[in-house]
């Protein structure tokens, strides 16, 4: 068996982002440097639509947010350690879709299930009570942030959540997250 | 016991890695500004400063006014969960017979951040002016 990296064809990665028209494609370290750029690219590429721009901003900097704070692939480079994720911002005819993914434990994997599965099942005013409800809650254990990420950005798009989990191995998995932003109210 | 005086606190408001807001609370007049954008690398940390003064000034001796104005344009959600702090803080003054205003300035069509101050209201009975501009 040949090493997968000799098998790699960079003409098939460019074919398959050519295919859809991307407006961002990364996976690599997830920094705070990168963050803050790519977030100004997509205010520039936006600009001429603020409701959009302000949308795609906000979902882009939570999942971004996510991705940095608990994605349990790292990357050890000129002694830092760096989280690893992998984002893709897709312009269709009505709306934009911005997926994210990283390795999550398989310990973690349920539980982030069932918090998507409550947030799907939520309507708009439903999820703007639970938002406040978990917000007035101590923060969490394994929590950096306010801990309600996910709900924000249900908000923002009005779309559910669309979850994809491919198990690795015995220790992780795959998590991956679309969202959609529509283009018109 | 050691008394704080208070003064002006004020900081800069920074748009590069992060986004700082620009904050300036006036304890001469009351007046109160946090103004811009907020994505810190430790939330907490940040308002810290901003919330011990707040919590020096209304357990002041003399009840002093305050006149509170936020004008974030953007704030991402462990910010949330500092302004929330700042409100409910607010409103305890403001029960205790502090004098309280609160504006609340959102950008024009956004209503997302409206629906924002509308929560923040919700969850702190506080009451907010609501200012699109």
């Amino acid at each position: 068996m040949t090493s997968s990296i000799q098998n790699l064809s960079l003409y098939d990665y460019y074919n398959f982002t050519n295919r859809s028209s991307v407006v961002i494609s990364y996976k690599g370290p997830i920094t705070d440097v990168l963050m803050a750029e790519i977030s100004r690219d997509i205010r520039d590429k936006f600009s001429d639509n603020p409701r959009v721009s302000r949308k795609v901003f906000s979902v882009f900097m939570e999942l971004a947010q996510n991705m940095l704070f608990y994605s349990s692939e790292k990357v050890f480079f000129a002694n830092r350690k760096d989280s690893v994720g992998t984002l893709l911002l897709t312009d269709s005819d009505n709306a934009y879709k911005f997926s994210c993914g990283n390795l999550v434990k398989n310990e973690y994997v349920d539980e982030l299930l069932s918090n998507c599965a409550i947030i799907n099942s939520l309507d708009k005013e439903e999820l703007r009570k639970y938002k406040r409800e978990q917000r007035n809650k101590p923060q969490g254990e394994r929590s950096k942030g306010a801990g309600i990420g996910l709900i924000h950005v249900a908000l923002l798009t009005g779309q559910p959540l669309d979850i994809e989990v491919r198990e690795v191995d015995n220790d992780y998995s795959f998590f991956s997250l679309t969202v959609t932003i529509t283009k018109t109210v | 016991m050691e008394t704080i005086k208070l003064d002006r606190l004020e900081f800069e408001s920074e748009n590069n890695t992060f986004f700082k807001p620009h904050i300036l609370f006036d304890a001469e007049t009351g007046e109160c500004l946090i103004e811009g954008e907020s994505y810190l690398e430790d939330t907490w940390e940040f308002y810290s400063k901003p919330m011990e003064w707040l919590r020096a000034y209304t357990t002041a001796e003399v009840k002093k006014p305050i006149d509170f104005k936020f004008k974030l344009s953007y704030f991402n959600t462990s910010s949330s969960k500092c302004i929330l702090d700042i409100l409910k803080l607010l409103k305890q003054y403001q029960e205790n017979g502090g004098e309280v205003t609160v504006s609340w300035y959102y950008p024009e069509d956004d209503e997302d951040n409206l629906m924002e101050a509308e929560d923040f209201i919700a969850d702190t009975g506080i009451d907010m002016k609501l200012v699109e501009y």
